[in-house]
This record gives structure tokens, C-alpha cells and sequence, in this order.
């Protein structure tokens, strides 16, 4: 049996967190127009500190809440909805690794937000690193391996302009010798699983955004989504928000149970969950028409973190090979 | 959210696969004709005598009153066994016909009809779609006056898949020419046989006679024979349009996750595009495999989100057409995706394994059963409460 709707529990979670992001987090937090202060990610990763979160599916044990991938990956798509910083996820994963590293007491100092992580990326033989601030810990995901690194293995940061401009991006070398963790099959999982996440919840922002402004937006006497124009558009937006959101959390229930399909379940979702965030934030600016293009809008913002975000696990080429390789059911 | 594999679904499973194994048919099935037709019925026949006919219909129907899930592991060895596949001439009865009369029917008409469907002793058609009468389904016209105890229908019928094989129709008719378009309908089971009913086949672009037009000249059918009541077919109709866009088509999306395997396979031992390197090196195929396998994957996880909603009781809503309308246009793009893998082979009709006629085949998909614009429409007015198009009436 397979049962893809939250229980009364796991909704709990996921309106607890809601409640606390809309209260805390805004998205009328981000100035769209201008570049967000790197103070303010800070704010809201510790905001969700407070709530546990980056130990919502370890063990109580080990520091932990004791819920597990379903929970976490429902709270992923939260955070995407409300365009939270990546460095949250990068902050469960560390946390995780630690803890699988034997390592406690760094667990618990991310787990407890008094430590931070951030994400890297590869380019070419160089990284990025994606909203580094004083993280103190690196994760890359790259290929079918997670790796965490401290930040002494970063060479000197260099400010580069950002493609997303609510959240700042270095460039730097990292020293591959000085790896702290190599993450087991289970974490790469994890954080495909969680970037995802982010990513459906993008696209379940984006539908309603354009629908709201679909059904108040008028002209020629109508609302614009009583035209067929708009409406299929705000339909395909739909599909790929519901197919997404499905394919995630059946990935996320097959991790959870180590079926044999469950790399080949998650590297779909990746690979579902990315096209159906770009596809939909780019129609989204198409629906909003002229004030779509503009910084004032704030549909801008999530088609440059949909980009960003699949740079978080290398790429949809990366994606595609993976999938290609796995195991089907 | 929750993944268990129970004992009851271990047992299940292992007896469908033995019993695929034992009884699946080893000739092909004829793509079409009657031929086609008298197969399917034969395959029916015998899951019907093997206990595995309506595996999710209630038990005092004539089913064995499984729940969805289980419905779901048959399908999915089903699929595995590559057994003939499971969306043919019997759909309308299986999926449509009987659901309808399950839901609206009278006891008669249920004792009389369900277990005949389920036996494949009689074959469904339906009867909606009209020369004037596509995607405005309710401007049909076809008439039907009481008469005694009778109906008198005049008028026609198109696009009846199966007319010129079935026994019987879910007939669409117009019992109230002055009520509003929607309150004057109602449906009717018509016989085939019956004098005065004329049906002439329709050869389609793929080379098949599947679908029929069909005349109606002064065509006595009982009143016995209304389901639900005279002027109330729309809602009759409708009911049963939601379960075909919701879980209906499971089989078929399963068959759709095998097919796609074997494209995979298909490109891994033949050569590409370019003639030199095999299919799955081209980056082009490449990119287009992950997708076909990454989208099958999602396509089977909407449909279990839509079980998880009739679980918790849910009826099948509006959400039923993102399913299809993902569906079908899937469908369209993977056996474009296999015709585009034979190559120059694929100007033979019958090319490699069908896949040719396959491709022409599915450009169906997305006009029957509702179009993906109508789709689209009941998606954007009813799931996401957009307003209505605005209707422009003559004249203005």
C-alpha cells in the first residue's frame, strides 16, 4: 500500500512550519528589486533552528526529532514555497553526516543553529560556494557522492554576481584531500531528495501566483484567465506542480523503505521536479506579462532559484545519466 | 504518507504472477478487426473464469471487491507477464458502461447486464459524440420521443469505437428539445440489433475500422432501458466521464512504464541516428529516454496520489483530467520517441514491433474521451477557479 497524503501527524509538521515561515519568513521579505542581505538568510536559519529542523529525521538519540524522510521532505517543499535559503538543507545534511561520522558535538552545534552550512558547486575544476557567508561546514553533491567539507578546505572566497540576488555566490578552489565526511548512499539520497523539495515547492508558488493574478488581472472586460490563452497556460502549470509533487513523495517513501527502485524513483523526481520549476517560473513571468519582467515582481526571484537550486546536485545532465543507470521498478 | 507492503499483497502477487504465467495468450494479438475484437473476448473469458475479472468491482456486482491497491499489483504483473494489452475493445463496457450502470442503474438492469460485461459475452460502444456534437457534448441532437412505453430515437452518432462488434450502447439522447442544452438529455442502454439502427465503420488514418458512425431511423428502445431518469443523462454521463479520467487508464500507464524499458533496451543494441554509434549514445535519444522513464514514473505516482484521494474518500474530482490530459500527451511523445528510433524503418506501417502504426495510433489520445483543450478547461475552471471563457453570442 502506498499512500501519498500527509496523516493528520505529518500535516502538523508541515503547518508548524508553514505558520512559522509565514510569521517569520515572509516572502514579503525579499526586496525584489534589489540584492537580499546576507544578514536577513541568517535570520530566518536560525528561526528554523529554533524549530528543530535541521534534525527533524535524525534519531532522538542523536540529537534529533525522530520524524524521518517523509516529514523532512513535506518541510523541503515548505521552505521552496517560501524561497528559503538552501543553506537549510546544506545545515540538515552536515548535520546528518556528522552524526553518521560519529561526530556529535558538531551535530549538534548545526542542529542547534549555532554552526551553519552552505552549499558548493562544481565548476570546472573550481567551486562555487552558495550563500558561504561563515558557514563553517561545505557540502557538494556531485555525481553519485556527498561530500562535507570544512571550510578551511576553501581556498580564498571571491564575490561573484549572483544569478539569484537573494543569495550571495562565491567562487573559490576547494581541497578535495581535506574532505571531512564522504556521505553514505543513504545522505546522497537525503539531499536529492531535499533539493527537490525546494523545487516543488517553487513550482506549487509559482501555479498560484499566476493563478491568483490570472483571476484579477483584466482585459478586453475579462479577467485574463477566462481566456484559453491563459487558462491552458495556468492548466500545464498545474500538471507540472501535481506530477512533481507525486513523483517526490513516492521518491521519498521508497528511500525510506530502501526499495531497489528507490535511486531510480528519486533521480526522476529530481529530474521532474527541476523541469517542472524552470517550465512553470518562466510561464509565470510570461502570465504576469510586462510587470513579470520587471525586478519590482517577485517572479523573478523564483526562476533564478529554480536555476540555481539544480546546480545544488550537478546539474539535469548529471540527473539524466543517474536515471539512465538505476534500476527501474 | 506511508509505504507497507502487506502479507495480503505478497500472497496476492504471487498468485496473480502464477497464474499470468499459466494463462496469459502466447499468439499476438491482431491489431484490429474483429479479429481483434474476438481475441480480446477470449482473453477476458478466461480471467473472467480464472477469478480475475473485476477485481476491484463490488462483490454484489459480480467483482471480488479488492481494494485499489490491489487492482494496482495485478496491473503491474499484468504488465510484467506482457500480456495483451489491457486498454482494448472491451474498455467501454469495463470501464464505462459498467461503472455508469453500477452507479445509476436499476437492479434489473445491473442483474441483467454487469456480469455479462465482465464475461465479455457482450461488447459495449458508446454512444455520445454527434456530427455537430464534439467537445460541446451537450448541443447533441439526437432524438428520442416517448412514445407508450418506448423511446423513439432519430438521429446519428460518430465516432462509436467498436459500433460494428458490440452488442450494446451508452446512448446520449435528447428527450427535452426546450429545456436548456444540459437539462434536456438522458441516457439510454440501445441495442445494436435492434431495427432501424444503421452502422457504417470509418477507416482511420493508422489503416484500423475501429470506429463507426451510426444512424438511427425511428428506433423503438423500452423506457425499461433508461438509466437513471429521462432528462437526467448529463449528470449520468458525467459521473462516469470522472472515473475514466481518474484510475481507469492504470493498466494502460503501467504497459506504457514496460514499453518504455523496452525503447531503452531497443537503443541500447541498434544503431542511432547518425548510423554509427547505437541509439542510447546519441545525446538527443539520451535526453529523451531519461525523460520518457523519469515522466512514466510520475504518471504512475499521480495515479497513486489519486487512489490515496478515494481512500480517504475523496470522489474522483476535477484532478481526474490532469491525469489524463498528462497522460495522453505522454503517451504522444514516447511513441513519437520509439517511431523516431527505427529510423528510416519507421516508414513501414508495420516497421518494428507496430511501433509505426503505433505512432499514427496515438494521435487519438488526445482528441477521444474529451480533447486536452477540454481537458485544460475543466483543469482551469474547476480545479483552479478561473473563470469562464466568455461566450460571445451570435449576433453581438
Amino acid at each position: 500500500m502506498i499512500h501519498l497524503l500527509p496523516d493528520a501527524d505529518q500535516q502538523q509538521v508541515v503547518d508548524a512550519l508553514a505558520g512559522l515561515l509565514q510569521d517569520r519568513a515572509p516572502l514579503e521579505r525579499l526586496k525584489a528589486s534589489e540584492r537580499f542581505p546576507d544578514t536577513a538568510n541568517a535570520e530566518v536559519l536560525g528561526e528554523l533552528a529554533g524549530m528543530g529542523i535541521y534534525g527533524l529525521a535524525l534519531p532522538e538519540d542523536a540529537g534529533g526529532v525522530g520524524y524521518g524522510p517523509a516529514e523532512e521532505t513535506l518541510c523541503a517543499i515548505e521552505m521552496g514555497r517560501f524561497l528559503v535559503t538552501p543553506s537549510a538543507a546544506a545545515a540538515t545534511l552536515a548535520a546528518a553526516m556528522l552524526a553518521d561520522a560519529g561526530r556529535g558535538d558538531e551535530a549538534a552545534a548545526l542542529i542547534g543553529g549555532s554552526a551553519t552550512a552552505c552549499f558548493a558547486s562544481m565548476k570546472g575544476k573550481r567551486h562555487y560556494l552558495v550563500d558561504a557567508r561563515d558557514a563553517a561546514l561545505i557540502v557538494l553533491v556531485q555525481g553519485d557522492h556527498i561530500t562535507l567539507y570544512p571550510r578551511a578546505a576553501a581556498g580564498s572566497l571571491q564575490p561573484v554576481e549572483g544569478l539569484d540576488w537573494t543569495i550571495s555566490l562565491h567562487q573559490t578552489t576547494l581541497d578535495t584531500a581535506q574532505a571531512a565526511v564522504q556521505g553514505s548512499p543513504a545522505r546522497l539520497r537525503q539531499a536529492l531528495l531535499l533539493i527537490a523539495g525546494m523545487q516543488v515547492g517553487l513550482t506549487e508558488a509559482v501555479c498560484a501566483m499566476a493563478v491568483d493574478y490570472a483571476k484579477i488581472r483584466e482585459q478586453f472586460g475579462q479577467p485574463i484567465g477566462a481566456f484559453q490563452a491563459i487558462k491552458h497556460k495556468c492548466a500545464d502549470l498545474a500538471v507540472a506542480a501535481e506530477t512533481a509533487r507525486a513523483q517526490l513523495l513516492l521518491a521519498a517513501l521508497a528511500g525510506a523503505a530502501d526499495l531497489p527502485e528507490a535511486d531510480f524513483l528519486i533521480r526522476a523526481a529530481t529530474l521532474v521536479a527541476t523541469e517542472a520549476a524552470q517550465a512553470s517560473t518562466r510561464e509565470n513571468i510570461q502570465i504576469h506579462g510586462g510587470i513579470g519582467y520587471t525586478a519590482e515582481s517577485r517572479a523573478h526571484l523564483f526562476l533564478k532559484r529554480a536555476h540555481l537550486n539544480e546546480w545544488l546536485f550537478g546539474g539535469l545532465w548529471a540527473q539524466r545519466e543517474a536515471l539512465l543507470r538505476a534500476k527501474a521498478a | 504518507m506511508e509505504l507497507r507492503t502487506t502479507q495480503e499483497e505478497r500472497l496476492f502477487r504471487e498468485k496473480a504472477r502464477t497464474w499470468l504465467e499459466e494463462n496469459v495468450p502466447k499468439e499476438p494479438r491482431p491489431p484490429h478487426g474483429r479479429e481483434a475484437n474476438d481475441h480480446d473476448r477470449a482473453w477476458q473469458r478466461r480471467q473472467f473464469d480464472g477469478g480475475w475479472a473485476g477485481l476491484s468491482w463490488p462483490k454484489e456486482y459480480g467483482g471480488r471487491g479488492l481494494p485499489l491497491d490491489l487492482q494496482l499489483i495485478w496491473f503491474e504483473e499484468y504488465a510484467r507477464a506482457e500480456a495483451p494489452e489491457a486498454t482494448n475493445t472491451l474498455y467501454v463496457g469495463l470501464n464505462h458502461a459498467a461503472p455508469t450502470l453500477i452507479a445509476s442503474g436499476t437492479p434489473e438492469q445491473q442483474a441483467f447486464h454487469l456480469e455479462k460485461i465482465l464475461s465479455a459475452e457482450n461488447v459495449w460502444c458508446q454512444g455520445f459524440s454527434e456530427p455537430g456534437a464534439g467537445s460541446d457534448l451537450a448541443a447533441l441532437r439526437t432524438r428520442a420521443e416517448i412514445d407508450g412505453d418506448d423511446l423513439v430515437v432519430n438521429g446519428s452518432k460518430i465516432w462509436t469505437s467498436n459500433g460494428h462488434y458490440s452488442h450494446y450502447q451508452e446512448l446520449l439522447v435528447r428527450t427535452d428539445p426546450d429545456a436548456p442544452k444540459h437539462k434536456g438529455i438522458t441516457w439510454v442502454i440501445g441495442q445494436m440489433d435492434l431495427p432501424g439502427v444503421d452502422i457504417r465503420p470509418i477507416r482511420n488514418m493508422a489503416g484500423g475500422d475501429h470506429f463507426c458512425e451510426v444512424f438511427y431511423n425511428d428506433v423503438r428502445i423500452p423506457l425499461s432501458s433508461v438509466v437513471g431518469k429521462v432528462n437526467d443523462g448529463w449528470r449520468v454521463a458525467m459521473s462516469t466521464l470522472g472515473f475514466e479520467r481518474g484510475t481507469a487508464s492504470m493498466a494502460h500507464q503501467i504497459e506504457l512504464t514496460q514499453f518504455v524499458e523496452n525503447l531503452i533496451d531497443y537503443a541500447r543494441d541498434n544503431p542511432g541516428p547518425d548510423g554509427r554509434r547505437m541509439a542510447i549514445e546519441d545525446d538527443t535519444i539520451r535526453s529523451r529516454l531519461a525523460a520518457a522513464r523519469a515522466e512514466t514514473s510520475a504518471l504512475k505516482a499521480i495515479t497513486l496520489l489519486s487512489i490515496s484521494r478515494a481512500r480517504r474518500g475523496d470522489a474522483p474530482g476535477p484532478e481526474g483530467s490532469i491525469t489524463r490530459l498528462f497522460h495522453t500527451e505522454l503517451m504522444q511523445r514516447v511513441h513519437r520517441l520509439a517511431y523516431d528510433l527505427t529510423g528510416s524503418g519507421g516508414l513501414e506501417m508495420e516497421g518494428h514491433r507496430g511501433w509505426s502504426r503505433q505512432y499514427l495510433e496515438q494521435m487519438r489520445q488526445t482528441i477521444a474521451g474529451g480533447t486536452s483543450e477540454i481537458q485544460r478547461n475543466i483543469i482551469g475552471e474547476r480545479h483552479l477557479g478561473l473563470p469562464r471563457q466568455p461566450v460571445i453570442a451570435k449576433g453581438a
